[in-house]
């Protein structure tokens, strides 16, 4: 193989089809975007005019056509004199959860768990709606705001479903100069990952961690981080909205239920009252009007 | 006799028929009605599986632009109509004894005839149900319909529970709503006690009969007017 961010033969792992995962190693990144311009280029996604953010961050954030985007973290000292006491970057895209809030929300299956360990989008079964959006707890995943067109679909990082299940490491981690994107069987990712942090602590990252082990079920995109997630801007408990969560598994059914119920009431009504006689002259209960 | 005479009420008699609604009130009843069923079926599109060929980029539009016409039509109908729907709405939030007693029985008096419910007013109680349902769903729709449609780019991460607590009464009113619509389409074409009352959301009158078998309160001051004598069926 002979690099080290491909920790499993990539066509070993398209063979066994077993889960797959990426792990970006924070200690090593250098924040220069490469990995933005590969992950366009592989998926031909078209450039986003952006605004100048007046820092090194390329884009505000994930978008429907730019699926990974480095985020630059500075933390300044306000209490003493201002000075930047660190700065970090971390590459966001899809977690590729095991628990995934967008396949929850997704009103038509456009979202589903795939092949390798992915969260799988059909963009032609995408009608747009943004609910995929609102599902995901990373914001991993986008629908460009639309007041009456239908052309916008969601968008998000694949995991480059294409060429890992042919034998192929990911674009961003194929084009990576210092390797910190690994790719490779989940299992030993993480086995990389812990091995990572014991010796970054060795070195004085006391808050040292690695992301997604357990989060969500497991994420399909793990970090090294030398600090705290909240650090990075990721969330510590990441969970699938519980208000979410209800309106699938209480809301729907009861509502089916409701909808339901009635309608097979009113069927035996049908033939119940059949009988009952259309109200004739006599049959106006004239004894309880008043005069 | 053919001589229609005008209530002080300003409701109307004519052949033995008596006038339950006015024309503007029957055109945006069915206005409602179909932006209503539009949009039931486009969003029902995204609830039941067996109804996903109905989902599409193309039927969200549809569900769009109809919700603008539901949007619209209770203003349509209280500019149009003005007093005669603040009475029907003033009724309809206008609850007694009698309309609890009615609801009470009104199961097995639909199925058997019996036992017979106390007599009802202009609206008897399942009717000021339906305004109940009409009116609150209405307004479930419209606020978590705009805060989806228009507040989704706003809301971060965050701001989540918003959105779905928006979604969750959105789709809990839709099926309310449709429950209350299946109940009021049968009641109206169906049922033999208030079949009778489908005319009077066509031609706007009802046979005198009807009125007093259904809304007695209501169709005693027609007793003996001009033109009230009930027709031969």
């Amino acid at each position: 193989m002979g690099r080290a961010a491909i920790l499993t033969d990539p066509q070993a792992a398209a063979r066994s089809g077993a889960d797959v995962a990426m792990l970006t190693d924070l200690s090593e990144c250098i924040g220069c975007k490469a990995c933005e311009v590969a992950c366009k280029q592989w998926n031909q996604n078209q450039a986003e005019t952006s605004a100048f953010l007046g820092s090194y961050q390329s884009h505000p954030g994930i978008l429907d056509n730019t699926w990974t985007v480095i985020k630059f973290v500075e933390d300044i000292n306000e209490s003493r004199d201002m000075s930047v006491e660190s700065w970090q970057f971390i590459k966001t895209n899809c977690m590729h959860c095991t628990e995934a809030g967008c396949v929850t929300a997704c009103p038509v299956d456009a979202l589903t768990y795939g092949r390798m360990g992915t969260v799988e989008l059909d963009v032609d079964k995408c009608i747009g709606c943004g609910y995929c959006e609102k599902g995901c707890p990373f914001g991993a995943v986008a629908v460009q705001a639309q007041v009456f067109d239908t052309d916008k679909k969601a968008g998000k990082c694949t995991l480059c479903v294409d060429r890992i299940t042919n034998g192929l490491p990911p674009a961003c981690v194929q084009t990576c100069p210092t390797d910190c994107i690994k790719y490779g069987s989940r299992d030993e990712l993480i086995r990389w990952g812990r091995e990572r942090v014991a010796k970054l602590k060795a070195r004085g990252f006391a808050n040292a961690t690695l992301y997604g082990e357990n989060e969500l079920g497991g994420l399909h995109q793990l970090y090294v981080l030398l600090d705290s997630p909240e650090k990075y801007g990721l969330p510590v408990n990441p969970q699938v909205s519980p208000v979410l969560k209800a309106v699938r598994q209480v809301v729907y059914p009861l509502g089916k239920f409701l909808l339901g119920a009635t309608f097979f009431g009113l069927l035996i009504n049908f033939f119940a009252s059949r009988n009952l006689s259309e109200p004739k002259d006599t049959d106006a209960p004239k004894a309880t009007v008043q005069s | 006799m053919a001589a229609a005479t005008r209530a002080k009420t300003g409701n109307q008699v004519k052949n033995g028929k008596v006038r339950r609604f006015g024309r503007w009130s029957i055109v945006c009843h069915w206005l409602y009605a179909a932006c209503f069923l539009t949009l039931l079926v486009t969003g029902f599109g995204l609830m039941y599986d067996w109804l996903d060929f109905l989902a599409g980029a193309g039927s969200r539009l549809v569900h769009r632009y109809a919700a603008i016409g539901l949007a619209i039509m209770p203003l349509l109908y209280l500019v149009g109509s003005g007093r005669e729907a603040l009475s029907h709405i003033r009724e309809a939030f206008r609850w007694s004894k009698d309309d609890l007693r009615w609801l009470a029985v009104a199961v097995p008096y639909h199925f058997t005839g019996r036992p017979k419910p106390p007599a009802q007013g202009f609206l008897n109680a399942g009717q000021k149900l339906n305004y109940l349902v009409v009116i609150t769903t209405f307004v479930v729709f419209v606020t978590t319909g705009l805060i989806m449609w228009f507040l989704r780019p706003q809301l971060t991460v965050a701001d989540q529970g918003v959105f779905w607590w928006a979604v969750m009464l959105h789709s809990a009113a839709a099926w309310v709503a449709a429950s209350m619509f299946l109940l009021h389409v049968y009641q109206a074409a169906l049922h033999p006690f208030t079949r009778a009352s489908l005319r009077g959301m066509i031609d706007g009158y009802v046979t005198l009969e009807y009125a007093l078998f259904e809304h007695p309160k209501w169709a005693q001051q027609f007793v003996g007017q001009s033109g009230s004598k009930p027709a031969n069926r």
